[in-house]
């Protein structure tokens, strides 16, 4: 399942190879940290149950994830963030550490991209 | 194609998204300025102005919703365009977004190409946005300016038309607040010789066009009234004016009225106005004074008809002049009130006081809510069976620089006489001795008297006979012009001396006026003293000859009077105390 959810858009990450050119090393690398940065937090809020927090981190990643062509995981970061907004707490924790197990191997992937 | 660079800010919170649209704005050729929350982003508008903003909605600190509502909030007059950078979905946010000041939306992931045409697309309505609030700055400003000017203008318009006798209670008249600046005006002053004369105009055209002839009208009208000109010449300067300085297709309509209650008649032009009426208390009926020439402005001086028509005047009888805003006042449906209408209420109030009113309130009603055709002017003169008198002969006396001692001598060759009168010149000589002048009207008539035997019967030899008749009168100056025209010999001469004094009582004078004439005289042998005041013997049927109505007031105003042999030489002697005014 997570192999489905990791799947990354190629052809959006080589429009976005042709429009950022050089600066196409530090996308990849500013999105891991980022995404990374909001993981820890998403996890610390899945902890103490901060909906507002997880909503807010997940949007974070859904948003992110899309301009990157990461789908498989903006599609399950938008269902945490509905789940937050709807105050349905069910299978939550388990969602985000899909979450974090999809990202692990999507920045395997986007790390073969650096030299 | 090449546009101006614009500034783009940028505020997004995840550094990944930053980046992605930091390049499509650099890419798109403007400058990006990036932020990462609400707070950054209203401190980077208020240092960079940017002309379009990125605002993301979901930020730590300040959320892009606040963050828009505070910019629109505080800068209310610029339009910088907001676009929602989202990935909402639902309505609901979608709509507060536009609420809270967003212009646009755009969904994640960025497409690049939708992005560049946003920006372009709103920066063109920015720039319209731009160029309307410049332009609304500039109507703005513009109308201020107008309404400034226009105020100032009513000032120095009312200055002008308000500086005679038009509130001094000899006349009603009313005209509205719009007016003024429809090309309305009236005028009202005394002359010299104790006549009210009245000038209702109304110029073709509205606003600022129309409004500018009064100046000149109103200004010359003044001028040569208080010197002592008659109708005709005031007409014929007005219009001389008025055509010089209109353009083609702006003249004035107007009717001119003297009221003299001396020789108890009104003498009236009429030049493109409805007919006014003159109400005949004795007969209880109207005389028509209708236009028989051309407004003022239209012809050259040399087709010019300055002709005035003449009618006697009783006690009782009244003046009724009006602009033809009387009867084309529309009401909201636009129907004019109509000159039927107010002849039906001209009749009904025959000869009442209550006419004036009953006029007005009838075309207000008749308008009623509707403004925008307040253009009346409506005047009733009553006949006064006294002189008028100007009661702003005071306003010029304080000046220091007054004729004291002079004398002067004026000679008037036949060349002269046939084409120039010489009584305003005069009397404005005689206006700048501070003691003459509260008895300018008498003066006047003195010296109007004197002249008027000296021309008519010393040069041109017209017999005073015909005078008894109406249609001697009619005769009398038929004679007087043709004999005038054809003058090419003779000439008069005036001979002033003032000596001014003082006694225990303050300032005094005496004025000494000599008019002699080249003329035969009528038979006088020797020179005598024909009238004195300390003479009190009747006065013999020759001396009437000569004088003719004029004397008993010369008898009752002057000191002396003196004629010399044979006939042809008067001299009055018209003594004066500022105690006796």
């Amino acid at each position: 399942m997570s192999d489905d959810f990791s799947k990354l858009d190629l052809e959006m990450l080589n429009g976005l190879q042709d429009l950022l050119g050089d600066k196409f090393l530090l996308l990849i690398t500013t999105f891991i940290s980022d995404c990374e940065a909001r993981l820890g937090r998403l996890s610390a809020a899945a902890a103490s149950m901060n909906l507002e927090i997880i909503k807010n981190e997940a949007h974070g990643i859904k948003g992110s994830s899309r301009n990157i062509g990461a789908n498989g995981l903006a599609a399950l970061c938008e269902e945490i963030e509905r789940q937050a907004r709807d105050g349905d707490l069910d299978d939550i924790e388990k969602k985000i550490s899909s979450v974090q197990q999809v990202f692990a191997a999507i920045k395997q992937e986007l790390t073969s991209y650096l030299p | 194609m090449d546009e101006t660079p614009l500034n783009v800010l940028i505020a997004e919170d995840s550094a990944a998204d930053r980046l992605i649209l930091e390049t499509i704005v650099a890419h798109g050729g403007h400058k990006p300025i990036t932020v990462a929350d609400g707070n950054e982003a209203l401190q980077a508008f208020s240092e960079h102005r940017p002309d379009i903003i990125l605002l993301d909605v979901i930020m730590p600190n300040m959320s892009g919703l606040e963050a828009a509502q505070r910019i629109r909030a505080d800068y209310k007059d610029d339009l910088v365009p907001i676009i929602f950078l989202t990935s909402l979905t639902d309505t609901v946010s979608l709509v507060s977004c536009i609420e809270s000041g967003g212009n646009d939306f755009i969904p994640k992931p960025y497409n690049s190409v939708v992005l560049q045409s946003k920006i372009k697309s709103f920066a063109r309505i920015r720039e319209m946005h731009q160029t309307l609030a410049e332009q609304k700055r500039q109507i703005e400003l513009h109308n201020q300016h107008l309404i400034q000017e226009q105020t100032v203008a009513k000032q120095v318009f009312d200055q002008v038309a308000h500086s005679g006798c038009l509130d001094d209670g000899y006349l009603r008249y009313y005209m509205s607040p719009l007016a003024v600046f429809n090309g309305d005006v009236i005028v009202a002053d005394i002359s010299p010789s104790g006549s009210l004369f009245v000038l209702l105009g109304d110029f073709t055209g509205h606003g600022l066009p129309a409004a500018i002839g009064s100046m000149p009208l109103a200004t010359t009208f003044y001028g040569m009234v208080r010197k002592g000109f008659s109708v005709s010449d005031i007409v014929r300067e007005i219009n001389q004016k008025l055509h010089d300085i209109l353009p083609i297709g702006f003249f004035c309509c107007a009717t001119c009225v003297d009221i003299n209650p001396q020789q108890r008649r009104v003498r009236y032009w009429n030049g493109g106005l409805p007919a006014s009426l003159l109400y005949k208390a004795e007969k209880n009926e109207y005389e028509v004074l209708a236009s028989k020439n051309l407004p003022l402005g239209v012809l050259s001086s040399k087709d010019f008809n300055a002709e005035t028509e003449r009618v006697a005047l009783d006690i009782g009888d009244k003046i009724l002049m009006w602009s033809d805003g009387v009867f084309e006042a529309r009401n909201a449906a636009g129907d004019m009130y109509g000159e039927s209408k107010l002849h039906a209420l001209i009749e009904r109030y025959k000869g009442s006081d209550e006419l004036f009113p009953a006029i007005l309130s009838a075309v207000q009603a008749h308008i009623g809510d509707s403004e925008k055709d307040d253009d009346i002017s409506l005047v009733e003169i009553p006949y006064q069976e006294n002189d008028y008198e100007s009661k702003h002969n005071e306003v010029n006396q304080d000046s220091n620089q007054k004729l004291v001692d002079w004398s002067m001598s004026l000679d008037l060759p036949a060349n002269t006489l046939s084409q120039f009168d010489p009584l305003p010149t005069v009397t404005s000589i005689l206006n700048e001795v501070t003691g003459l002048r509260p008895h300018r009207t008498v003066l006047y008539t003195v010296i109007a008297e004197l002249y008027s035997n000296a021309l008519e019967h010393g040069i041109l030899g017209l017999s005073s006979e015909l005078k008894k008749t109406p249609q001697g009168f009619v005769t009398y100056y038929e004679e007087r012009r043709v004999a005038l025209e054809a003058l090419n010999s003779g000439h008069i001469r005036f001979i002033f001396d003032h000596v001014q004094g003082e006694d225990e009582r303050g300032v005094n004078g005496r004025l000494s006026i000599r008019v002699v004439d080249s003329g035969d005289g009528f038979g006088v042998k020797q020179d005598s003293i024909v009238y004195s005041v300390n003479d009190d013997e009747d006065l013999s049927s020759a001396k009437h000859r000569y004088f003719g109505r004029g004397l008993n007031l010369m008898g009752a105003v002057c000191e002396s009077i003196h004629l010399r042999a044979p006939g042809n030489d008067v001299e009055v002697v018209f003594k004066w105390h500022e105690q006796d005014q």
